[in-house]
């Protein structure tokens, strides 16, 4: 039972010490501009996506959004997120950003409307996603999830509205 | 002996369960807006440093090739305005916007950088994974890249001429 608890406890006390010893010795990889490996891509997805998941608010939206919402959350949308995640119908790549942000005119997103309103207002950690919840009240976040949902299927009255020139 | 790897081994086996229930339950904080845990806050930034430090090494020795003059100043400030002055702030005026990034984005004119100048080149080219730092690469010549570095180290200390001419409306 010695041995056993001598055992445990060791290897827990060179797991820590190895894992901070790599992070002070700069072991890590810091470079932006290498890819990094697929699992380690795939479980951070997941475990974001997890963690979204449990802290949005579980709510569903009663009716879909009307071109009003759309309108009000499309100008948002060109106003602060085209930089990164494109516009609508606009080319596939953007920035090199680590990680990439989706562009959801190509890949539409993955989170409901509620998560996207969370992910929106409190960003996400070690991305490139920042907090907007003290730019824009609830509700015009609200109506940016809505419209990032649409945004590969909308009405043309909303693009004639939020796109003028390019139509 | 037999007892000894028994306990490592189980040891292990807690571990990866433990991380995956962690990650798998979501668990894992992910809001940009939650201030990290002061262990968190510690560590993080520092493993980042001595990364780039020993990425840089190489060129650690090699002193930022251009002139020491007011006009290279001038010409890194002029692009710092254009394209970095959104997340990291100007002289005086610390950005709302980069705050809300998770890691926040310093703020060079009043906290200055910890990191030297050939740091400041290879983070500005390369970018820093999992933050909003992106790579400038793609964007700016290694000589662009430089007059950048020189002007972030001097922001906080410009020289009055270099702070004139960036203020003029000519700059702009």
């Amino acid at each position: 039972m010695k041995q056993f608890t001598l055992g445990f406890l060791g290897t827990l006390v060179f797991l820590v010490a190895g894992v901070i010893g790599c992070l002070r010795l700069g072991a890590v990889e810091v470079r932006g501009d290498v890819a990094a490996p697929a699992w380690q891509r795939h479980l951070m997805q997941f475990a974001v996506h997890a963690s979204v998941r449990r802290r949005a608010p579980q709510v569903r939206s009663s009716s879909p959004p009307s071109d009003g919402d759309l309108i009000a959350g499309g100008k948002l949308y060109l106003d602060g997120c085209d930089g990164c995640h494109g516009k609508p119908g606009g080319p596939r790549r953007k920035r090199a950003l680590f990680s990439p942000p989706p562009v959801f005119a190509h890949a539409a997103s993955q989170s409901s409307e509620a998560e996207r309103f969370w992910i929106i207002k409190h960003g996400i950690r070690r991305s490139g996603m920042s907090a907007w919840g003290t730019t824009y009240t609830d509700k015009q976040l609200w109506s940016l999830a809505a419209f990032v949902g649409r945004i590969q299927d909308l009405p043309p009255s909303v693009l004639d509205v939020i796109q003028p020139k390019q139509r | 002996m037999k007892h000894l790897i028994a306990g490592s081994l189980c040891a292990l086996a807690l571990l990866a369960i433990a991380t995956a229930t962690y990650l798998g339950l979501g668990l894992m904080e992910v809001a940009a807006d939650a201030k990290p845990a002061a262990w968190e806050a510690g560590l993080m930034p520092a493993a980042v440093h001595a990364s780039v430090r020993r990425r840089a090494a190489a060129m650690q020795t090699m002193p930022n090739p251009l002139p020491h003059a007011d006009a290279t100043l001038v010409a890194g400030g002029k692009l710092y305005m254009n394209d970095c002055v959104g997340c990291h702030g100007a002289p005086g005026h610390p950005s709302d916007y980069g705050v809300t990034f998770f890691p926040p984005a310093p703020q060079f004119a009043q906290a200055g950088s910890q990191y030297s100048d050939a740091e400041l080149f290879w983070v500005a080219k390369h970018g820093i994974r999992m933050s909003g730092m992106y790579p400038q690469s793609p964007h700016y010549s290694d000589s662009d890249l430089w007059r950048l570095t020189a002007f972030i180290a001097r922001i906080g200390n410009l020289p009055p001429a270099v702070a004139k001419a960036l203020q003029s409306p000519a700059s702009k």
